[in-house]
This record gives structure tokens, sequence and C-alpha cells, in this order.
């Protein structure tokens, strides 16, 4: 008996070991997690810890990140403008940013960048989605909400271990922190040159399998909502793409934009097959390209000249004729 | 806490709900094998001459039966249909949907020594049928060894077991080290491994070279950390299983490595097939052809393939030739040094690696198009996806076992001095919460 009580109280001094660890670093962990000034988490910790101020605000996954030039908005609007488009990222992870952000912040205008598969979710990106917002179950509700519906044993780990939340990231913070991760200029990620070689002609994928996710295409129309009703301007745009897809989410998307008199910029067929110079790859442009089309697109909206006079009412945006060339 | 008499009971019980926790029906297959291997063992014992061998031959027909039509019968009816189809035949044979029953090769071997053990006269017939169950089924090394011998485990399960301190405390500590090289290395060179091995055509010779190194310790890592786990398992109860793996990536010649790898099914293989079909004692080349066989066989064993077969045939192939070899090493060409030790290792370590890509490929002609890649150098660039992890690791894990290997006296998870102890376990610990991969990844020898 005396050494099953030894057990036990070396068991529970162990416990306790790793506890003070746990808790320790994770807290050291959480600290430079959040103070990243590169990569794709230092931009999701903008956003859900409080920090973001700006009256524009970009949301999608890395085609967002990589198609609009913030600073070129900026320019052109007189608005502040941060993107907080994300690799790998579907419309859960938008919408869980949104909630966040709106609980304690209220821009002028959102551009949602779509992707043409948006609306169906596989296993992968929930994964991924679930890792990216993990570290800051503590910080957001929403965030909170979200991990609790779709991954709540990922949820409770989380909550019983701080080191847990960090699983896999400290060779990323490493990187970002001695300055060799993904830079980005108010959270525009610039992509250099062209990986597209020798001819290429864009040819129609035939996506069969193509089959959209209900509980997904509410989470837009709650995305839309969501920020309508707070009279928040929506831009809500299908950025340019050498992929051609037989189907994808815009006919979706211009039914539940429909039932709030909006639609969507479809700006997918912007750069012909001839123009591969201003694609990094078939479906990300490169700087070039994401300078063009950012300069295109806020030329097709009628940029709010008084953005600094109290005129809260008005739109950030007035849309006017956007044609495709 | 539980009386001796009953002990069994619940082992058992833990044991048939451990199995059934994946297919339920399977244990119906269990269930045939153990009756059968019951009464032949009894009958055995209590006969003689021809008949006693008949026992035998049944028991092992009834064994090998069950493997043939669970694991090799669809492979079997597979290359009927391609070998009739060759001669413009179809082949009418109906082919089975059946999933293949976990662990059915380990708990098929293990009970086949019992039979042979019992009629060479080295273990009595166990009469407690539930003993005897037990020893099939006993749960920590049910579905992947180590495939035990009956003279090992038997009559610890008769042993009156008392709370033992240092057997727990050891036991807890193996399969803290076990889930670390689990969940921390082998699951984190998959990612990588899956990811190369999966798509053969899209990679570069450098990746499909590191790749294959990686599935080297991938493979080691989930293997050996399975086998701690078990054996660790099985000492915080009292038991003692037999050790499996001894740090294999340090031999310097093959026959070394497989007296290093998965050391339970070698000796298996060489207690009950390699020595019964002459082992060295014949004449050269039916010496080689044994050899030969064994490892065909011992691929086989592994999975119903013929990348398996081949992998087998491979390190037949390498054990011949370093028989071969070692005329020339006697004659002291190569003089044995610390630099001659480093250089044998390499060579044996690469020659195993080349035998893994047969192993993991998802078929031949990948195996084939890997292999081309390799030994063309197939240009492209590296890919990097989560390599920076799975080489540190494999510097780490390869690291340690060089100090336990040569440096016996440094150990930190068993330091006498107690705060360098639990230092190591929490660090342990916190690197399995920081690193590992919780993905519900499957060991990989389940499948076999």
């Amino acid at each position: 008996m005396k050494k099953v009580l030894k057990l036990f109280r070396n068991l529970l001094l162990l416990a306790g070991i790793v506890f003070l660890a746990d808790r320790g670093i994770g807290y050291g962990l959480q600290y430079f997690y959040e103070n990243e000034r590169q990569g794709d988490n230092s931009k999701t910790s903008y956003a859900l810890t409080r920090k973001v101020k700006e009256d524009v605000l970009i949301f999608g996954s890395s085609r967002a990140a990589h198609h609009y030039v913030s600073d070129i908005i900026q320019e052109s609007t007189g608005l502040s403008c941060y993107n907080v488009g994300r690799d790998g990222m579907k419309l859960s992870y938008y919408y869980v940013l949104l909630k966040s952000i709106l609980s304690y912040h209220k821009p002028k205008a959102i551009i949602l960048d779509l992707n043409h598969d948006d609306f169906i979710l596989e296993e992968k990106y929930r994964d991924k989605m679930v890792s990216a917002l993990l570290p800051y179950i503590d910080r957001s509700k929403a965030v909170r909400e979200y991990l609790a519906d779709e991954a709540p044993l990922e949820s409770w780990k989380a909550r019983f271990s701080y080191l847990y939340r960090y699983n896999s990231v400290p060779s990323s913070l490493l990187m970002n922190h001695i300055g060799m991760g993904q830079k980005h200029i108010l959270g525009y990620e610039p992509l250099k040159q062209s990986k597209i070689r020798g001819d290429f002609k864009v040819q129609m994928v035939d996506n069969e399998e193509y089959r959209e996710d209900p509980a997904l295409v509410r989470e837009f129309d709650a995305f839309v909502k969501a920020v309508r009703d707070q009279g928040i301007e929506l831009y809500v745009v299908y950025s340019p793409s050498l992929r051609r897809v037989k189907y994808d989410c815009i006919n979706t998307a211009n039914t539940v934009l429909a039932s709030y008199n909006m639609r969507l910029f479809d700006y997918s067929q912007y750069f012909t097959s001839n123009e591969k110079q201003f694609f990094y790859d078939e479906t990300h442009m490169n700087n070039s390209g994401a300078e063009r089309f950012t300069k295109a697109f806020m030329q097709s909206i009628k940029v709010r000249k008084n953005a600094g006079e109290n005129k809260t009412d008005e739109p950030a945006f007035v849309q006017v004729e956007y044609s495709v060339r | 806490m539980l009386e001796h008499k009953h002990r069994w009971k619940l082992l058992l019980f833990s044991s048939c709900y451990f199995y059934m926790t994946f297919v339920p029906v399977y244990i119906l297959i269990l269930g045939f094998t153990i009756v059968v291997d019951y009464f032949a063992g009894i009958l055995i014992e209590r006969t003689e001459g021809k008949k006693r061998k008949l026992y035998l031959v049944l028991s092992l027909v009834a064994n090998i039966g069950v493997l043939a039509i669970f694991k090799y019968y669809n492979f079997l009816n597979d290359n009927l249909t391609y070998l009739l189809g060759s001669f413009g035949y179809e082949n009418q044979v109906p082919y089975l949907s059946i999933l293949l029953p976990i662990g059915l090769s380990f708990h098929t071997f293990q009970a086949m020594s019992y039979t042979i053990e019992v009629y060479r006269g080295n273990q009595k017939a166990e009469r407690h049928f539930g003993i005897y169950s037990l020893y099939v089924m006993f749960y920590p090394q049910l579905v992947a060894g180590p495939i035990e011998r009956p003279q090992n485990i038997l009559h610890q399960f008769y042993k009156k077991q008392r709370f033992n301190y240092s057997n727990v405390v050891s036991g807890l500590r193996q399969m803290l080290w076990g889930l670390f090289k689990k969940v921390v290395i082998a699951d984190r060179l998959a990612i990588y491994v899956d990811s190369v091995y999966n798509n053969v055509g899209e990679h570069s010779g450098m990746t499909m070279i590191v790749a294959t190194v990686c599935f080297a310790f991938q493979i080691y890592c989930d293997f050996s950390g399975y086998s701690d786990i078990a054996l660790g398992a099985a000492r915080v109860m009292g038991f003692n299983l037999m050790e499996n793996f001894r740090r294999p990536y340090l031999a310097t010649s093959i026959r070394e490595f497989w007296s290093r790898w998965h050391i339970s099914l070698s000796t298996w293989f060489r207690d009950y097939v390699y020595i019964p079909l002459g082992g060295n004692r014949v004449s050269i080349p039916k010496w080689y052809l044994n050899l030969f066989l064994v490892f065909m066989i011992s691929g086989l064993w592994h999975g119903a393939s013929w990348t398996f077969i081949i992998w087998g045939a491979l390190h037949g192939i390498y054990q011949i030739f370093g028989i071969l070899l070692k005329d020339v090493n006697s004659r002291k060409i190569f003089a044995s040094s610390y630099v001659t030790n480093i250089i044998h290792g390499l060579i044996t370590f690469a020659l195993v690696c080349f035998a893994w890509i047969f192993f993991r490929a998802n078929n031949v002609s990948d195996a084939l198009l890997i292999c081309q890649g390799i030994l063309t150098l197939k240009a492209g660039a590296l890919f990097t996806g989560g390599l920076l992890y799975a080489v540190f690791w494999m510097i780490v894990l390869m690291m340690i076992e060089y100090i336990q290997e040569h440096y016996d006296e440094i150990k930190v998870l068993a330091n006498p001095v107690k705060a360098i102890r639990y230092a190591g376990y929490a660090t342990l610990i916190a690197l399995i919460l920081l690193f590992g991969v919780f993905n519900g990844g499957q060991f990989i020898y389940f499948q076999f």
C-alpha cells in the first residue's frame, strides 16, 4: 500500500510539473505568437486580438491575401485598409473572423473574395481552420463557438493544455520572428514572378464531383446579413483566375446576394490565357497582376471623397457600372 | 486488488473487449484458432508417433488456412486472373469481400509457436482454456506483437503478481517513450512520406531519396513505438515480454540488422522455418536457397502483395551477398576500424532503405518509378513541406540511440537523480503536446 501511495504521490508531482511547464511555456508561446510581424498567424492575431481599426477590410483565402493591394485601396479611397485573407481558409474562417472583428470594431466597407469551391468543405480545410483558430480559444467568443461546434475534442484539448494550442507552430514562429516568414504589407502578400512555364492554355476543368454544402451556403448568407445589418458596405468579388471550372459557387452566391439586392463582382475572366505574366500560378496573381486588378477594381467603383467627414450614413464606396473586359 | 485466481478473467475480458473494438465479429476467427490449438496441444502431448505429427499438421493447417482465406485468398485470385488472362482464359473463382482481421498474422504465428513447442516437447500442453486463450489474446501484444513464445509468457499468467513499484515506473516510462516515438516522430514523418509516395510522378529524385529515408525512420518509430507501449503496458501489470527492437539502424551488416529489427519475428522464422529447412547445415546452394526462401516468406507474411514479396526477396539477396562478402572481409581487405564501421553502417542503411521503397510503395510500378527517379536523380526541386521537423527529429533520435548504444551510463529518464528524471518526463510530455501529430494515425503493423 505504501508503494501504491508513493506512485500516486509521484504521479501527482509529475502532473504538477507538467501543468506548470504547460502554462509557463504556453504563455511564452502566446506572447510570441500574438506578436509576430510576418506570416499568416500575424494577420489572424491582428484580427482576433482586437487590433483591427481600419475602414476597409478584405476577407478571403490565399487569393484574397495575394490579390488585393491594401496600399492601392488606401490611395484610391483615402480610407485605411487591411487584408485579413489567409492561405488555405474557407468561409467558416472568414465568418469567425468577421464576428470577432464586429464585436469590437465597425469598418466602413468589406471586400469578400470568393473561391470557386468556397461552398464545399473538405476535411483538410476544416483541420487547417481548426489549427489556425485553436490558439485564440481564450481570445474570442466566435472562435470558442466555432471550435465547440466543429471540433469539440480539439477544443477540449486546447482548454486542457496551453501547449497543445501551439502544436506544430514553433518552426513558423521562429521563422516569422527572425524575418524569414511570408512578408505582408497591411495584410497584402505580394507574389513575385511566375511559376507558369512554356505554352499555357486555359483549360476547362470538368469538376463533376462539385457538390455544395447547404450549411456553407447558409454561412455565406449569415456573413452577408451580418455585414448588411451593421450598415457596412459589402463587395463580394470573384477575383481573376486562369483556372476555368465547369461548376463553381457563382450562381449560388448570386442567388444569395440577390435577396439583398446585391450581385457578385465576377472578375474571374478578367485576364486571358495570353496574360499569364500576371499570374504566379493558375489561381494566384503575382504582384503585377494584383496591382493591375486592384486598380481596375477600384476604378469600377466610385470612391467616396469625403472619407474623413462626418457622413457615416453614406456608403464607403458607391458602386458604378462594372463591365467585364 | 483483484484476487489472483480471478486475474486471468479480467485480462481475458479486457483483451476480448480490446480486439472487438476493431471488427467485433472477427473474434470468432480468433476463437476458432484458439479452440483448435488448445485441443491440438493436449492431443499432441497425449499421443505418440505419427498421430502426434498429424495433430500438429492439423493445427498448422487450421492456422495457415485462416491466414490463407483472410489474407491471401484475393491476392492469389488476382494472380490467377492475371495468369489465366494471359492465356486467354477467364477466371471463374469468385472474390471475397472481406476485411483483413487486425493483427491476424501476429496472433496466428503466436498460436503456431505454441503447438510447435508442445510437439517439440519444450512446452507442456496448457490445460486451462482461459489461460491458453489469454496466451493468444493478451491485449498488449495481440495486434502487433511481439510474437511471444509459450515458454516465456504462459507461466507468467500463473505467477502471483504483487504491486512492484519499479516495474510500474519503468513500464510507464517505456510507454511514454513509445508514445513520443509514435506521435512526434513517426506520425510527423508520415505526413512527408505520404505526400511523396502517394504522388510519385510529381517529385524529384532527391525528394524521393529524402522520403525513403524518412520512411525508414517512420516505420521504425511507428513499430518500435508500438512495441515500447506494449512492453511497457505489460510490465506495469507485472509481465515481461520479449524485446523486439535494439537500435536497428546502428547495425553494420544486414545480418546484424535482422538481429536488431523485429526480433520476435526474425527468431520465429529462424526457429520454425529456417532451421527445419536445414539452416546452414546443408550444401551451400541449399543454404542460400533456404535464406532466400525464408526472407521471401517473411515478406509475404507482412502483406499479400508483390511489393512485400520483393522486399523480402531483396533482404534474402542481401543476406546471401553478406555471406559471400564475409569471405572478402575475413581476408582483412577492409580492416575493422571506427571509420569502416561507419562505412558499413551507411551501406547497410542504404540497402535497408532501398528495400523499404518496395515495402512502402502503393504498388510495384510506383516502386519502380521511385527507383528510377532515385537512380537517375530525376530533376526538380526538393519538396520541403514539413521536412524541417522530420529531419530534426530523425537527428535527435539517432543521437539518443547512439548514446544508448555506446554510453549506457548516460540516462535521463532513468537517472538516479530525481530532478533530472522528472525534468526528462516533463520535457517528453511537453514535446508530445507541442509536436505530436494527433490525427488518429493507425500503427502501420496493425494491418499485418
